[in-house]
C-alpha cells in the first residue's frame, strides 16, 4: 500500500524486442488502482525458446517498451536486461512500476531474480512469461527526530531521579578508583619485600 | 555517573576527529585572495590616488590606484539578481551607489568606507524606466510609469547628507513610447527610440520644456535599418551609428555638438576627473581602436583640439579582451605638462590601470566566476627525469658496456643539474619548509602537495595557479567560444613522462551551434598540436561527454567519448588506438543523458560498436518529473561518485563481529528533482538513486515543504544532502547509507543487471547555519576518514566528520558498549559547529560558490580549493597527519638521545670489561 496523494488506474502496453529486432507486442498490464497495487497482466511471448537462447549466446539485450496511460497523461518508458539472464531464469521476470508521491508513474523497469549469473545452459522450456509485477512507491524522507530525543532525555532524567539507573559497565570500569590504589599498594609492598631477606 | 561517562565518550570522539590549527600554522599551507567581481563602474577620486568601483557581484570597493589593492570592500546583498546599477561620487567626499532588486540607495564615506545612510525604494510595480543621477546636493531618481493617459514621470530627490526624500508631483510625458532608451543628464532627460529619427529632451523639473530634435539636425544621417545607440558620460551624451560617433553637451537649448570629428573607431569616451577644479569639464578622453592596439586621446573641448602630446598608445596585456569601461584621470605634472591615468575593464572581466607608458597593474576578476577547477600534477624534476631516461625503454646501447656508459652519463647529468641548482640557490642546505615562496620551480614534490590548479572561468579565461603561493602561472582567453556550457577534461597527467600531459576543453562555438574543443598543455598553457592553434571544430553538437580509462595502448591518454545530438558516439583524439580501446570495452560501455527541464533520462549502450562505425542503442528511459499543470518540477542536481574514488573497506564490522557489507554500485547516480506544488506554493524535493547502466531505480525518497538551496554529496555507499525546511525555517541535512546486508552477493565484480536490492538506512539532522556549498574530502587510497566540507553564508568552511551524519546513530540517551565498539555516537538532532572545525579560521570567504577537493600523494592529506567572491586554498587532514611527522618534531633532540645512548653503551662496555678483568684477578 502506498501513500499517494491521488489514486489512478492505468493501462500499460508492453512491447519487446530481442537485440536489434523490431518491437513486437508482448501484452498489457492493467493497474486497477495504483494505491492498492492491484494489477493483472495479460501477455504472450511472441518469441520462441530458440530466439532467447540465440540472443543470450550473442550477449544481446532484451528490450521492453512500456507505453503508460494514466490520468490523461501518456508516457513511454524503455527498459532492458541481458537476454541471457532472462533465458536462464526461464522467462521469470520482475516488472517494477515506479510511482512518486504525487501519483506519477516515472519509470517501468524489468529485471530478473538476481541469482542469475549468465553462465550455464538451461533445458528447453515453454516460452511463457512468469511475470511478477511490483509497484515501487516513493518513501517519505527522514525528518530530524527531536521529539523522540527529548523524550529519551526526559525518561533518562526521571529514571535517574528515581535511582533506577542500571549500571551496566564492566566491573573494572565501575570500581577502578578502588582497584588502582590497591594494586599500587601491593606493588609497593611487593617491590620492597624481596630485598629484605638478602640483607 | 552514566551521563558523565557518555559525555566523556563523546568528548573522546571529538578529540579524535577535530583538527584545529595552531597559531604558527596560519598561512603555512593556506592562502586567500580577495576579489571584487567584474568592474561595471569605476570613478577616480579627486586626488587620483583611489578608484571607487562597483561590480557585477554587487560589490562596492575602493582600490588603491598605486597598487591595485582593496582598501575596503562591501558586499551589498548577495541576492543573485541584484547588481549595482549606478555609482556616483558626491562633492563632499561621499559615494552614492544604487542597487536594484530591491532598489536601495546607499551613501558611503569614500576614505573610510563607512555607510552614511541607506534607503530602500519600495516599488509596487516595476517602473518602465528608472534612472539615477546626482546634483550638487541631492541624489536624484526619475521613474516613468504608465498612467491613465499615457506615461508620467516622477522625480524623487534624496538629500545627499541625510537621505531625506522629496517627491515631486508626477508630470505627464505624452511623447513617451515603451522601448525608448533614456539617459538622465540632470536636469535633462535625453530619450531616443531605436526606430525614431529624433531625440527627445525634457527638463525633468518642468515637462513643458520638451524639445524634439531631428537626428538630421544633429548631423547624423541614418540609413534604413540602422540603429542609433545612445550613451552617456557625465553631462555628455553620445550617439553612435555603425559608421559614426558623435558627442553632444546637453544644455537648456538642446544638444550642442562637441569635438567636431570623432573617429568612428572610438570605442569608449570618458570625462576625466581633473585635479584642479577650474579645468573640470574642459577635457574629454576617448579610447580609439587601432588595428590591434588601442590609443587614448585627450581632447580639449574649449579649443576643440586633440592634445597630441598628451595622448598616447595603450597596450593591454596579451590575454585581455575588448575594453568595455573606461575611466580616466588627468593631472598636471610639476613641469606643467598634462598626463593621464586610465582604468579599463575588459570583456575577460579583468581590470587594468595604467598611464601612457604602461599598464601598472591588472586585477583578474574572472576568478570570481569560476566554472570548473582541476588540480593537476606537476612534471617530475629534472633529476628524476634523467633517471627516467636512464631506465626508459628502447635504448640504442645494450650489454654491460652500454649500461655502464648510460649510468655514468646519467649520473654526470644529475651532478650537473645539482650544481646548477646550487648556483641558482634553488636548493638550500638548511632544509626548511619554503611554502609560500614564489621562486620554487614548477616540479613535483615528494608528497604531491605542490600542484597546478587549472581554473576555467565564465568569461572563457583559463588560469593556472600554483598551489603553494596562489601565483598565476599562465592565463589564456579562449576565442570564439560560448561559455554557457563548458567542461574541462584532463586527458593525460604529467605522471607518464616523457609523454606530455594534455587537457581538453569542450565548449560550444560562439558562431555556430556546434561543439569546439581546445586542447592544451596544462603546465605551460601552450596549445597542443591539434587543429588550428589547439582549437578543433567538431561538425556536431555534443550532448554528453565521458572520459574513459587509459592504458598503454592509448599512450596513457584517456579517450574522450562524445555523444552527439543524434546519439552517435565519437572519440577524441580520433586515433586508431583510442577507437580500438573503445571497441574493446564497448560491451561494458554505457552512457546516459538527462534533460533537466523535461526530466527525461535516457541510457545508451555502445555494445554494437565496430572499429569503423561506433554506434549506440537506447537501453532505458525514465521520465521523472510530474507532468501535471499545477506542478513545476525540474532536475536540480545529478551527482555521481568521484571517478577515481577508492573504497578501502567493503563493509562495517558490527559489535557482534559480523560484517554489514556496503552496497557499492559504481554505476549509481543520485538525481534530485525539485518542484513547487502550485495550489499551496509548497516546495518538495525528490531524490532518486538510479543505476545508469540498467536504468533501475534503486531507491527514491521525497521531502515535503522544502526549498532551495539543495546540495548533494555522494561517496562510497552513502549520500548526504541538504535543503531548507519551510515548515520549521531551518536547514536540514539528511543522510542515506546503503548496505547489501550480512552477505555479499558477488565479491569479485558488480553487475548492474543482477544487482541485489540494498537496505537503506536514513536519518536527518538539523544544521544551525545556511549552506552554500558542500563537498566530501577524497584521499588517494580511501583509507582516511571522510569529512564533509560545508561552505556557509557567513563565510565559514566547516569540516564535519561523516560519523556525525551516520544514519546508524541510534536514538538513545547514552552510548552503549555495543555502540562504542562499532564507533557510533548516540543520536543528537542538532549538529554542532565547533570553532576548531572552521578550516578557514578568521579568513572569511565571501559568497562561497563551490568547493573542490583533490587527493595528494599523502594518504592523510587532501587539497581543498574554495571559490566564491574570494578564493581560498588549504590542506585538510581528516584523520590527522598519521603519515608525516609533526612540524614541531625535534630532530635535534632525537639525534642527541641516540648519540648519547651509543656513547653510554660504549662507555659501559669499557667499564664492564674493566670490572670483569679486575674480578678475574681477584
Amino acid at each position: 500500500m502506498g501513500e499517494l496523494e491521488s489514486d489512478a488506474s492505468s493501462v500499460i502496453q508492453l512491447s519487446h524486442s530481442l537485440g536489434s529486432q523490431p518491437f513486437e507486442t508482448r501484452g498489457q498490464i492493467n493497474v486497477r488502482s495504483l494505491k492498492s497495487g492491484s494489477v493483472n497482466i495479460q501477455q504472450d511471448s511472441s518469441y520462441d525458446w530458440k530466439d532467447y537462447k540465440e540472443a543470450g549466446e550473442a550477449n544481446e539485450f532484451y528490450h521492453l517498451e512500456a507505453f503508460v496511460k494514466y490520468n490523461g497523461i501518456e508516457r513511454t518508458f524503455l527498459t532492458s536486461t541481458k537476454a541471457c539472464l532472462l533465458y536462464e531464469s526461464q522467462l521469470a521476470d520482475i516488472i517494477t512500476i515506479h510511482v512518486d508521491l504525487l501519483g506519477n508513474i516515472y519509470g517501468v523497469s524489468v529485471a530478473t531474480p538476481h541469482s542469475q549469473q549468465c553462465t550455464g545452459t538451461v533445458p528447453e522450456f515453454e516460452p511463457n512469461f512468469n511475470t511478477t509485477v511490483l509497484i515501487s512507491y516513493m518513501e517519505h524522507g527522514p525528518v530530524p527526530d527531536v521529539a523522540m530525543y527529548v523524550q529519551k532525555v526526559e525518561q533518562e532524567k526521571v529514571a535517574k531521579e528515581r535511582g533506577e539507573t542500571k549500571d551496566n559497565r564492566s566491573f573494572i570500569a565501575k570500581y577502578w578508583m578502588y582497584i588502582v590504589p590497591l594494586v599500587l599498594v601491593f606493588m609497593m609492598s611487593g617491590a620492597s619485600n624481596p630485598e629484605q631477606p638478602s640483607r | 555517573m552514566k551521563t558523565s561517562s557518555s559525555s566523556l565518550c563523546i568528548v573522546f570522539i571529538f578529540i579524535q576527529t577535530i583538527n584545529g590549527l595552531y597559531e604558527d600554522q596560519i598561512g603555512k599551507f593556506d592562502w586567500r585572495q580577495q576579489y571584487i567581481g567584474k568592474v561595471k563602474h569605476a570613478i577616480f577620486d579627486s586626488t587620483g590616488k583611489k578608484i571607487v568601483v562597483g561590480t557585477e557581484e554587487n560589490t562596492l570597493a575602493l582600490l588603491h590606484a598605486g597598487t591595485g589593492k582593496i582598501e575596503w570592500r562591501h558586499l551589498l546583498g548577495s541576492s543573485a539578481k541584484s547588481t549595482i546599477t549606478s555609482l556616483f561620487l558626491l562633492s563632499n567626499g561621499k559615494v552614492a551607489s544604487v542597487s536594484n532588486f530591491p532598489t536601495i540607495v546607499r551613501v558611503f564615506d569614500v576614505s573610510s568606507g563607512i555607510l552614511q545612510w541607506e534607503t530602500a525604494v519600495a516599488k509596487d510595480i516595476q517602473p518602465v524606466l528608472c534612472k539615477w543621477s546626482v546634483s550638487k546636493r541631492d541624489v536624484i531618481s526619475i521613474e516613468i510609469n504608465p498612467s491613465r493617459s499615457g506615461y508620467d514621470l516622477r522625480l524623487t530627490e534624496y538629500s545627499a547628507t541625510s537621505g531625506t526624500e522629496n517627491v515631486s508631483p508626477a508630470t505627464e510625458l505624452p511623447w513617451f513610447t515603451p522601448g525608448t532608451n533614456c539617459q538622465l543628464v540632470f536636469p535633462h532627460l535625453v530619450c531616443l527610440h531605436p526606430q525614431d529619427d529624433a531625440v527627445n529632451i525634457v527638463d525633468v523639473r518642468n515637462s513643458d520644456t520638451h524639445q524634439r530634435i531631428e537626428l538630421q539636425y544633429l548631423g547624423i544621417t541614418v540609413g534604413a535599418g540602422q540603429l542609433v545607440t545612445l550613451g552617456v558620460t557625465k553631462n555628455f551624451v553620445s550617439l553612435r551609428t555603425t559608421g559614426t560617433f558623435s558627442l553632444y553637451k546637453v544644455t537648456d537649448e538642446g544638444l550642442q555638438r562637441t569635438g567636431a570629428e570623432w573617429p568612428s573607431e572610438t570605442v569608449l569616451v570618458s570625462v576625466p576627473t581633473v585635479k584642479d577644479t577650474e579645468a573640470r569639464g574642459q577635457y574629454m578622453a576617448a579610447l580609439i581602436k587601432r588595428e590591434k592596439n588601442y590609443s587614448v586621446r585627450i581632447y580639449d573641448l574649449e579649443t576643440d583640439q586633440v592634445l597630441d602630446d598628451v595622448s598616447g598608445d595603450m597596450k593591454l596585456p596579451d590575454q585581455a579582451g575588448e575594453p568595455d569601461l573606461l575611466s580616466t584621470f588627468l593631472m598636471r605634472k610639476p613641469n606643467g605638462e598634462l598626463s593621464y591615468r586610465y582604468a579599463i575593464s575588459t570583456t575577460d572581466d579583468s581590470f587594468h590601470y595604467g598611464s601612457k607608458k604602461e599598464v601598472y597593474w591588472t586585477r583578474e576578476e574572472a576568478l570570481t566566476s569560476i566554472v570548473q577547477v582541476e588540480m593537476v600534477d606537476l612534471p617530475v624534476s629534472s633529476i628524476e627525469a634523467s633517471i627516467e631516461e636512464e631506465f626508459g625503454s628502447d635504448q640504442p646501447l645494450s650489454g654491460i658496456l652500454g649500461h655502464t656508459i648510460r649510468r655514468l652519463s646519467s649520473q654526470f647529468r644529475q651532478l650537473l643539474i645539482v650544481a646548477q641548482q646550487l648556483v641558482a640557490g634553488q636548493i638550500s642546505l638548511v632544509h626548511r619548509d619554503a611554502v609560500g615562496s614564489n621562486s620554487k620551480a614548477l616540479e613535483r614534490d615528494r608528497f604531491g602537495l605542490h600542484k597546478l590548479i587549472l581554473i576555467l572561468t565564465r568569461p572563457g579565461k583559463l588560469f593556472a595557479m600554483d598551489t603553494l603561493s596562489g601565483r598565476i602561472v599562465w592565463q589564456r582567453l579562449l576565442k570564439n567560444v560560448n561559455t554557457d556550457k563548458v567542461r574541462l577534461y584532463v586527458q593525460r597527467t604529467s605522471i607518464h613522462y616523457p609523454l606530455e600531459p594534455q587537457c581538453t576543453i569542450l565548449a560550444k562555438s560562439s558562431t555556430s551551434n556546434q561543439a569546439v574543443l581546445f586542447i592544451f598543455h596544462p603546465i605551460t598553457g601552450e596549445p597542443a598540436q591539434f587543429g588550428s592553434e589547439g582549437y578543433v571544430n567538431l561538425s556536431y553538437n555534443v550532448q554528453q561527454a565521458l572520459l574513459l580509462p587509459q592504458n598503454e595502448e592509448t599512450e596513457y591518454m584517456k579517450p574522450l567519448l562524445l555523444l552527439d545530438e543524434s546519439a552517435a558516439p565519437h572519440v577524441f583524439p580520433p586515433t586508431e588506438s583510442a577507437i580500438n580501446h573503445v571497441v574493446k570495452m564497448s560491451n561494458n560501455l554505457f552512457m546516459f543523458v538527462a534533460d533537466t527541464k523535461s526530466c527525461v533520462l535516457r541510457g545508451y549502450s555502445l555494445a554494437k560498436s565496430r572499429a569503423d562505425q561506433l554506434s549506440s542503442a537506447a537501453v532505458w528511459q525514465l521520465q521523472l518529473c510530474s507532468s501535471s499543470d499545477s506542478v513545476e518540477e525540474e532536475i536540480v542536481s545529478i551527482v555521481s561518485r568521484h571517478p577515481e574514488e577508492k573504497v578501502f573497506s567493503q563493509g562495517r564490522v558490527l559489535a557482534d563481529r559480523s560484517v554489514l557489507y556496503k552496497y557499492l554500485n559504481p554505476n549509481m547516480v543520485v538525481v534530485a528533482t525539485a518542484g513547487t506544488n502550485h495550489p499551496h506554493h509548497r516546495g518538495y524535493l525528490n531524490l532518486y538513486l538510479i543505476d545508469v547502466v540498467s536504468g533501475a531505480v534503486v531507491f527514491s525518497t521525497s521531502h515535503r515543504r522544502v526549498q532551495s538551496p539543495y546540495h548533494v554529496v555522494y561517496a562510497e555507499n552513502w549520500i548526504v544532502y541538504s535543503y531548507y525546511n519551510e515548515k520549521y525555517r531551518r536547514t536540514e541535512l539528511s543522510s542515506l547509507e546503503l548496505f547489501e546486508g550480512q552477505t555479499q552477493s558477488n565479491s569479485t565484480a558488480f553487475s548492474s543487471f543482477s544487482a541485489p536490492q540494498p537496505l537503506v538506512d536514513r536519518q536527518a539532522y538539523i544544521y544551525p547555519a545556511h549552506i552554500t556549498a558542500m563537498k566530501d574530502t577524497v584521499s588517494e587510497q580511501g583509507m582516511t576518514a571522510k569529512h564533509i566540507l560545508l561552505g556557509l553564508t557567513n563565510g565559514w568552511i566547516q569540516e564535519m566528520p561523516r560519523a556525525f551524519l551516520d544514519p546508524r546513530r541510534p536514538v538513545v540517551a547514552a552510548a552503549t558498549p555495543e555502540m562504542r565498539e562499532e564507533g557510533i555516537m548516540p543520536y543528537l538532532p542538532e549538529l554542532p559547529i565547533p570553532a576548531e572545525a572552521i578550516i578557514n579560521y578568521n579568513q572569511t570567504i565571501s559568497n562561497i560558490k563551490s568547493i573542490y577537493v583533490t587527493p595528494s600523494s599523502l594518504e592523510s592529506t587532501a587539497l581543498v580549493f574554495v571559490c566564491g567572491l574570494d578564493i581560498f586554498f588549504t590542506h585538510v587532514t581528516p584523520s590527522r597527519t598519521f603519515d608525516v611527522l609533526n612540524d614541531d618534531f625535534e630532530y635535534g633532540f632525537i639525534a642527541l638521545v641516540l648519540i648519547g645512548l651509543t656513547l653510554a653503551s660504549f662507555i659501559t662496555k669499557r667499564l664492564a670489561g674493566k670490572k670483569s678483568l679486575r674480578q678475574a684477578w681477584k
